[in-house]
């Protein structure tokens, strides 16, 4: 099913929730709305699911206007980040709810709850009540309810929050398998970017009720729209540095070091933002900036070092090969992708060509 | 070892002492049913009477109506419960769940009304009843008792921690709000009912005040206000009072037992959240 919000807007007394939200998710794919507490990702999906009516604008499935219909007939399946399995009842019980509740011959009913509990792999926990169950086993259980009624939408509300880390890397996996072997349309809310990234073909990232970006993960992580969408992205979180753009050239705030560029934009006052992993020891004739290592972490693979450049400080991943000692004066050199510039005024990303030459490009 | 003996032994004892001090009135009617008429009142008090004079229980029950006051006690009891605990289900699902214009200042209103002593409200309720020609009339025992602002606090309180999002997935799945609250709340709220039920029962049977103003037949009148018919102008037949009493208590102490056993199972279990 495809889904379609039109200036969607939500909102609570005078809390504006979600702000003309516009937003188009084509059939089968599994889009991921993520952005910190409070941003609206929920309050999205609730109006999505009917929950929620929005203040204004409209939403369709397939052309099809839904906003005065009734959850139960929008044709969707809906899991919840703490499951809301009825908890008097049997994992069969909850799983062929929705079916009792549409008056589906008790036979065929018990067949397609069934089918479903072998699809999440639970076939063997039907007659537990939910309190007997695990975690993962509890979300299962409530992924089999939404399947039951095969639904042409699926929405996930924080679903994985609940689980312990290694589970929650289990459950997504499955959550994907599934959802590509129903090719159900899915959307996905969830504050861990990990989660988004990995799961998601699109990702909706929003603040404050305002669509941030909405992009697959890797273009969004490369290409962000504005300084919001690469400061949630990435961990640790990407290095930002303030400056003015002068000439050919970035001048960093409070030291006598610039970077080289080609723009149009001239005078303006900017942040500049470089990702911890697009840092490396620079060789030779490599454009390099001058930083001072305060303190270095072993993180397995890479080590991490703590960095000041004037008055900022940076993490900067490097190779263990590098050999980096605390107190030392190093030379960064800047692969371009990892690099962005954005503008003071409104944090948009400006149009800047990187203009320097490193080996490592 | 020795002190944790000790220290259990300590408790025991105070708890029996306590539980015997308590349930002393009530050997104290036990012991008075089965005595004779000259032991009731005797000085020095004798515990035992000397001879157990079964035969007081047959002359108790012979002597007023009691199979009508049975039926009626029963009748009311049941009918009240009932009637409360389906006031109490809609009115705390509307008050927890639902969202309505005033719906809290209305809950306020209504908590408000609990400060308001029941015996204020003997003379309004008694003119009304009578208006609306009650009196003498199981309707005047039975309908104004069918609500109660406490139960339907307590059951609000009960509903209120039932996480919104199985509303919602009942939602979804096409339940409508009327059968999520019979079909998912209620089986829920088993603890909490079985608790409002037995407090309901309990003072239900054993009112007297209320019955006693609004019934004037014998024909209406319940087992505690039948109990009257042991206090003569010449004094109180006490053997015959207290062998009536025990067999009215009788029931609400089954009920109290069965129920109990509900009442612990459900707290058990909302004990383990999972």
């Amino acid at each position: 099913m495809k889904v379609k919000l039109n200036n969607l807007s939500m909102k609570f007394q005078d809390v504006v929730a979600v702000k003309e939200l516009n937003l188009s998710i084509d059939k089968g794919k599994l889009v991921s709305i993520l952005g910190p507490s409070g941003c609206g990702k929920s309050t999205t999906l609730y109006m999505i699911a009917g929950i929620y009516k929005p203040t204004d604008g409209e939403l369709f499935f397939n052309e099809k206007l839904m906003n005065g219909l009734e959850p139960e007939h929008r044709e969707i399946g809906m899991v919840f980040q703490n499951y809301a399995l009825y908890p008097h009842m049997t994992v069969l019980q909850n799983i062929m709810f929705p079916l009792k509740m549409q008056k589906v011959p008790k036979r065929g009913a018990l067949l397609r709850a069934k089918e479903m509990a072998d699809l999440v792999q639970i076939g063997h926990l039907l007659d537990r009540k939910p309190s007997q169950l695990s975690g993962g086993q509890q979300q299962r259980t409530a992924i089999a309810r939404a399947l039951v009624r095969k639904p042409k939408l699926l929405l996930f509300d924080e679903p994985l929050s609940n689980l312990d880390a290694r589970l929650r890397i289990e459950m997504r996996e499955e959550i994907r398998r599934i959802q590509k072997e129903l090719a159900i349309t899915t959307i996905f809310v969830t504050h861990d970017q990990e989660e988004a990234m990995s799961i998601s073909d699109e990702v909706l990232l929003m603040n404050e009720g305002i669509v941030q970006q909405y992009s697959p993960p890797q273009e969004m992580y490369d290409q962000p729209k504005n300084l919001f969408v690469a400061s949630f992205l990435g961990s640790p979180p990407i290095n930002q540095l303030k400056g003015k753009i002068f000439g050919k050239r970035i001048h960093l705030m409070e030291t006598e070091q610039s970077i080289p560029i080609e723009t149009e934009i001239a005078n303006e006052d900017c942040t500049i933002a470089i990702r911890p992993e697009a840092f490396y020891i620079a060789e030779g004739d490599d454009f390099s900036l001058t930083a001072k290592v305060e303190f270095i972490e072993q993180v397995g693979r890479d080590i991490m070092a703590i960095v000041t450049i004037g008055q900022a400080t940076l993490r900067a991943f490097l190779a263990r090969e590098d050999q980096i000692q605390q107190d030392e004066t190093i030379k960064l050199g800047i692969r371009k992708t990892g690099f962005h510039v954005f503008s003071s005024a409104n944090e948009q990303n400006l149009p800047i060509r990187p203009a320097w030459d490193g080996h490592k490009n | 070892m020795i002190r944790d003996a000790l220290s259990k032994a300590t408790i025991y004892i105070t708890l029996s002492l306590g539980g015997v001090l308590m349930l002393l009135p009530f050997i104290w009617m036990l012991l008075t049913s089965f005595k004779a008429g000259n032991e009731v009142m005797i000085m020095p008090p004798v515990w035992f009477p000397e001879k157990f004079h079964f035969e007081n229980y047959k002359e108790a029950w012979e002597m007023a109506p009691f199979g009508r006051y049975l039926f009626n006690s029963i009748t009311v009891t049941v009918l009240s419960t009932i009637g409360e605990l389906i006031t109490t289900i809609l009115a705390a699902y509307a008050f927890s769940k639902m969202n309505f214009w005033g719906r809290d200042v209305l809950f306020a209103i209504l908590l408000g009304t609990m400060m308001v002593p029941g015996e204020v409200l003997l003379i309004p309720n008694f003119v009304l009843l009578s208006d609306l020609g009650w009196i003498d009339q199981y309707e005047a025992l039975i309908i104004p008792w069918t609500a109660s602002v406490f139960a339907i606090f307590l059951l609000r309180q009960f509903f209120l921690s039932v996480p919104k999002d199985l509303s919602y997935a009942a939602k979804i799945d096409g339940c409508s709000d009327f059968r999520f609250l019979w079909t998912i709340m209620v089986p829920l709220a088993k603890p909490a009912l079985f608790t409002i039920a037995l407090l309901k029962a309990i003072g239900s049977w054993n009112a007297f005040l209320w019955p006693l103003i609004v019934t004037s037949s014998k024909e209406m009148r319940t087992l505690p206000v039948g109990l009257t018919a042991f206090s003569t102008e010449a004094g109180t037949v006490y053997e015959l009072l207290m062998a009536a009493s025990t067999m009215i208590i009788l029931p609400m102490i089954i009920l109290y037992i069965i129920l109990q056993k509900y009442i612990i199972q459900g707290i058990a279990k909302a004990g383990i959240k999972g």
